[in-house]
């Protein structure tokens, strides 16, 4: 079945003269346990795509469906429940909250939640992510490495139906590149979560089984590639 | 961490510096109502005790009362002393002219007539004396005297009790004489009055109404303790409430004062972190939670910070009452300095935690607006208006003040913080300067022209005389002594030598005024209140000072990253403390014309209010405007200092 449906979706920023389209008709669908991911130029679409599938940012129209629920019916607190949930985020700047330590960022989203965090799963993330020595660290004492594992092991905390990386090795060299990279497919293998990644480079573009390309606001799939 | 709202205090602990600024900004806040408040409340404790001792402790009094007056006055439940005083005309005692009267000695003590020795005149031909008069003529408690009534009969009383001295009569060298009850009823009175004191809680304006109804007793026959009426608050002498009004607008002024100040900083501490809240909305956090997390910070903010700010305005309130009781031990003495200002600290607590509360209302309000798009982009929109890029004030100024200019300019939300939280002191004190006015002081008789003694003489002084006088050690001949009068001025007050030194060298002819106790009198009701007022805008400038370097502090402190960025690409240490400083002038300035525009108003307004005369205060925009640009200075050197200082990539990788 499909974790994530958008149906004709479009955004426009702007009026008049200054008028932006920044999506176009987009209609995709991503099954649960898919790793996809979005390639495209700068300026192309990626982010907003992302936005929206994120619930972070409304359609001019169309509709975003996440796990049956349409994005665009919800209300603004609504929408924080559903996103602290539903969606996991892995930004390229990974965004930790500075005054927190490894395992305290990890488990912020569950105690937003108002739920008890699972310790014992949040050692196992710990210990995949190569980071219990670590979880009593700030994230200004980490390299952008481990701080990137941080921000994953955060989005995997609360075992969402939609995990959504933008541009999730774009500050990272290529051995954490690739550490990231391996982590992501695992927690599609192991955890059989989905994951939506944008990202500029191609040959990571080929861990997903998916590759969605975006030009000029247009979403167009690659077709299915090595799986 | 066990619950979301963990990270308030963890926010709050990683920030130590910025934490430091909005505590301290608190504190002054607090500071600010709770010393003023408690200064008004010591105020009016100390303006009590000068009127008990100047006025009298009594509320109302009724003019030549008929006996079924006071009998039906006496007997009422709601009285709780109440009393006589004759003034029996004037006469002369020892052939020197008197001033004769009874007093009942149940009320004596209200009016301040108390007894050092001996006792109160209690048969036909006894008196009671004050003790200048005695000392003057070495007379003693059962020395005879010959008085001469006002119809001219004579006859030998017996004195029998000495009471403290007025500084009245002792300036006019008039004694007083007290007869006994049994006398003066044998006399006929010229006037009497008879003095009320109700009991504590009673209604004073609606019960004396209901009096002089009752009894039928005209207006013009009462007449009412104004000064001791108008600290009870139960006055309703139009003037009174005049100031009453002008009050509650000042005091009302502190409290918004307060608020503004919370407000502001609350405010800036949550504007620079859209990105942070954006972020935690991204992972899930809801409105209301963003809400909470800023309300509880403010709300641990505010424990840290009220208890100081109490401190530090009980102590401003403690300095005040201090220099009050050490310029006058006699009349104060009873006070104490460390009294609680329940008032002082109530009001102190009360807009602390109000104020935290309403005022990081909105921040709240503002901070769960951030979208959470803000975090994913990573930036704040800076709107630039058309007009301010064509550069006009690149034309004026080199680049780095135009862009001060330009960051103090853009950003209007800060602009507006900063330009009202620097007004809204400046319109305080200029309020408050108005009370600095000869019509809320009462005169100050300390002039240096004012004389100690003053000799007076019908028949004539020589001008040997005052030279005799000058050349006594301690005393100073003022001004141009003439035949009838010469002023004199004593190097030392207390110096009771020196004065029956000049005693000795006068003869009989002469008459010694002694005006000393009079003086100390009025000038002690000056102080009373000068202290206050002046306390008052010397609290309201400092912190109103201190307010604005933290303010300034704040602002920069928040933009350390984007100064490390300029450095980054190519701007020099100098360049940067041009813009920096540009930017703090163009706040100082801003807040300076708006606070001294709406402050010369206020000030116009209330003087009107007051019928007192109003002129530009030129001394005093002047004195605010160059205090606004040396604060404005001083406020960005610490922080630069600490900027140029950092490494330029540590900020930047922070970014």
């Amino acid at each position: 079945m499909s974790i994530l449906s958008t149906h004709n979706l479009c955004k426009t920023y702007g009026l008049g003269e200054t008028k932006v389209e920044a999506l176009k008709q987009v209609s995709i669908l991503v099954s649960k346990g898919e790793f996809v991911s979005v390639i495209g130029p700068s300026g192309s679409g990626k982010s907003t795509l992302l936005n929206m599938i994120g619930a972070l940012d409304q359609p001019t129209s169309g509709t975003v469906t996440i796990d049956g629920r349409e994005v665009r019916s919800m209300k603004e607190e609504e929408l924080s429940v559903f996103r602290r949930r539903n969606i996991g985020f892995i930004f390229q700047s990974f965004n930790l909250i500075p005054e927190l330590n490894v395992e305290e960022n990890m488990v912020l989203p569950i105690l937003l939640d108002y739920q008890k965090p699972d310790q014992h799963y949040i050692n196992e993330l710990l210990g995949i992510l190569g980071l219990t020595e670590r979880k009593h660290h700030l994230p200004s004492q980490l390299s952008g490495g481990q701080q990137q594992r941080v921000a994953i092991g955060r989005a995997l905390a609360t075992k969402p139906a939609i995990i959504l990386a933008d541009e999730p090795t774009g500050n990272l060299d290529s051995k954490n590149s690739q550490d990231v990279m391996n982590l992501l497919k695992l927690s599609v293998d192991q955890y059989h979560q989905t994951v939506i990644m944008i990202t500029h480079n191609h040959s990571y573009a080929s861990f997903a089984d998916r590759v969605f390309q975006v030009n000029d606001g247009m979403v167009r799939e690659l077709g299915a590639s090595k799986r | 961490m066990k619950n979301y709202l963990d990270l308030a205090p963890k926010y709050l602990s990683g920030h130590k510096n910025k934490t430091r600024l909005t505590v301290l900004s608190v504190v002054m806040a607090v500071a600010l109502v709770v010393g003023i408040f408690s200064m008004l409340d010591a105020l009016v404790t100390f303006e009590k005790a000068q009127v008990l001792k100047s006025e009298g402790n009594y509320h109302v009094l009724i003019r030549n009362p008929t006996q079924n007056e006071i009998d039906t006055i006496a007997s009422r439940i709601d009285v709780e002393n109440s009393g006589i005083l004759k003034d029996l005309g004037g006469g002369t005692i020892n052939e020197v002219t008197c001033a004769l009267g009874y007093m009942d000695g149940a009320f004596a003590g209200n009016l301040n007539i108390v007894l050092a020795e001996g006792e109160a005149p209690k048969n036909d031909h006894e008196i009671m004396l004050e003790k200048w008069y005695l000392d003057q003529l070495a007379l003693h408690i059962g020395d005879t005297v010959n008085i001469a009534l006002s119809d001219g009969i004579a006859a030998d009383y017996v004195i029998s009790g000495v009471i403290n001295d007025w500084g009245a009569t002792k300036a006019a060298s008039i004694p007083f004489v007290f007869m006994s009850k049994e006398t003066a009823e044998g006399l006929s009175a010229v006037t009497s009055q008879y003095f009320v004191l109700f009991k504590e809680g009673v209604n004073i304006q609606h019960t004396e109404s209901v009096i002089a109804a009752g009894l039928n007793i005209t207006e013009d026959r009462v007449g009412y303790n104004e000064g001791l009426l108008a600290l009870m608050l139960q006055t309703k002498n139009n003037r009174v409430l005049t100031f009453y009004l002008i009050g509650a607008v000042l005091f009302g002024l502190v409290l918004v004062t307060g608020i503004v100040m919370i407000y502001n900083t609350f405010n800036i501490s949550v504007l620079d972190r859209v990105r942070q809240f954006g972020l935690l909305r991204c992972i899930g956090a809801s409105k209301k939670q963003i809400k909470r997390i800023v309300r509880r910070e403010s709300l641990i903010l505010s424990l840290k910070a009220i208890p100081f700010g109490v401190l530090a305005g009980m102590l401003i309130a403690f300095v005040c009452s201090g220099i009050l009781k050490i310029y006058n031990p006699h009349l104060f003495g009873d006070i104490s300095i460390f009294s609680f200002s329940a008032i002082g600290i109530g009001a102190g607590v009360l807009i602390g935690l109000l104020t935290v509360f309403i005022a990081s209302m909105l921040p709240a309000k503002k901070a769960s607006k951030v979208s959470p798009v803000n975090a994913v982009t990573g930036s704040e929109s800076v709107k630039i208006s058309g007009r301010q890029k064509q550069g006009i004030l690149t034309r004026l100024f080199s680049v780095e003040i135009a862009m001060g200019i330009n960051n103090a300019v853009s950003k209007k939300r800060t602009l507006i913080l900063m330009t009202s939280s620097i007004a809204i002191s400046i319109i305080l004190f200029l309020g408050f300067s108005v009370l600095v006015n000869p019509t809320f002081m009462g005169m100050k008789t300390d002039k240096p022209y004012t004389p100690d003694l003053t000799l007076t003489s019908d028949l004539g002084m020589t001008s040997e005389l005052s030279e005799k006088l000058s050349q006594l050690e301690g005393v100073e001949v003022l001004g141009h002594p003439t035949e009838y009068l010469i002023d004199l001025q004593l190097s030392d007050k207390n110096d009771e030598q020196t004065v029956s030194k000049v005693g000795a060298v006068i003869d009989e002819t002469i008459t010694l005024h002694d005006k000393r106790q009079m003086n100390a009198e009025a000038d002690n009701a000056f102080m009373t209140i000068a202290v206050f007022i002046y306390g008052f805008v010397a609290v309201i400038a400092l912190i109103s000072i201190l307010n604005m370097l933290n303010t300034m502090n704040t602002s920069i402190a928040a933009r350390s990253k984007y100064l490390a960025m300029l450095r980054a690409v190519g701007m020099s240490d100098k360049q940067l403390n041009k813009m920096v400083l540009a930017q703090s002038i163009t706040y100082s300035l801003t807040g300076c014309i708006l606070g001294c525009v709406l402050g010369v108003l206020l000030q116009k307004i209330l003087l009107d209010f007051l019928l007192a005369d109003w002129s530009f205060p030129l001394y005093q925009v002047v004195g605010i405007t160059v205090i606004c640009i040396m604060t404005g200075t001083l406020a960005v050197m610490r922080p630069l200092k600490k900027i140029r200082k950092t490494i330029i990539s540590e900020m930047i990788t922070s970014l």
